[in-house]
């Protein structure tokens, strides 16, 4: 290394000019009372994690997710009209993600043409 | 619990630990994977609010009819998914879930209204209804797609419906945490009156 660079030490540091600021991590101001509850709360407590948009996460979290609803679906109080309900969202879901695949798929054969 | 993965939080026991009801592995199931559910509809539904609106503003009307109808089955989906969330019983609310979302597991004014895909879809949905009664009232919609509409605002009403009745299921007199927490905020609030002149070196958190 050039005796003359600058050391990732005293880049690292700014030369001591700047000073770290805090930003919520939600991207927003924080909520008038100090320490309420934010949307990052919210998700960790439901376990949502937010990432970039993947199909392939997508995917996978619609099937974990519709796994568990449907094993216990049956042992629940729900009428049979809620339970059909669940079913048509989940297909729905389910279809809407099928086309996109389908779609991804159809853009992967053009190209390898 | 999440409460004891937050930094600066203390790792407590369970809410309500000692007195858990029968069935609380099964209510925590029910209320937070119905919850993961709930929220996969409402990304779906926000991907075809967008849809719909392309749609509606360049007349596509047999895509917007689709959009709708399978917008209108997602709601109901949301609604039922709600029952399925909340299929527990009140006593298990009361001990187990409710203490979960308040302090010191959570901070204070934790509820519903910090669901970001449900606040963005009632945005989406406010923006498609306002255009769609637009252009009904101009004449320029055709019969099946007011249909349409009109199936997926009956939905919402359902829904609408649904969720007073699961407040009132597990919180006759409305004491949501949320109102809760502003009435304690608007109680110190008053009882600090008095001393007008804040100290910086107090309340430092």
């Amino acid at each position: 290394m050039s005796a003359d660079r600058p050391t990732a030490e005293a880049q690292l540091s700014d030369y001591g000019l700047i000073t770290p600021i805090a930003l919520p991590i939600d991207g927003r101001m924080p909520d008038a009372a100090t320490g309420a509850a934010g949307k990052a709360e919210y998700d960790d407590y439901f376990r949502l994690i937010r990432e970039r948009p993947d199909l392939t996460a997508w995917s996978q979290s619609c099937l974990d997710v519709q796994r568990q609803i449907l094993a216990d679906l049956d042992l629940t109080e729900l009428s049979a009209e809620d339970r059909c309900d669940i079913l048509a969202g989940c297909l729905v879901v389910l279809h809407a993600t099928l086309e996109r695949w389908v779609t991804t798929g159809g853009h992967r054969r053009r190209e390898v043409a | 619990m999440s409460g004891g993965q937050l930094s600066g939080r203390p790792r407590l026991g369970r809410p309500g630990a000692g007195r858990v009801p029968a069935g609380a592995g099964q209510a925590v199931l029910r209320w937070k994977v119905g919850h993961q559910l709930f929220h996969l509809h409402l990304a779906a539904m926000n991907t075809l609010l967008v849809d719909a609106r392309r749609a509606l503003e360049s007349r596509r009307w047999r895509e917007l009819t689709e959009s709708l109808d399978q917008l209108r089955v997602l709601y109901d989906a949301a609604t039922a998914t709600m029952r399925y969330a909340s299929d527990f019983s009140p006593a298990t609310y009361e001990t187990l879930i409710r203490p979960s979302m308040a302090p010191p597991y959570l901070s204070p004014g934790f509820s519903g209204v910090l669901n970001l895909e449900h606040e963005q879809m009632l945005d989406r949905f406010r923006g498609l209804r306002r255009q769609f009664k637009q252009l009904q009232r101009a004449g320029e919609l055709p019969a099946a797609v007011g249909e349409a509409g009109a199936r997926l605002w009956s939905a919402q009403s359902r829904n609408r419906k649904n969720h007073v009745l699961v407040c009132e299921k597990f919180v006759p007199e409305g004491r949501s945490l949320l109102k809760e927490h502003f009435r304690a905020q608007e109680e110190t609030a008053d009882s600090a009156q008095p001393a007008a002149r804040h100290d910086p070196r107090e309340g430092e958190q």
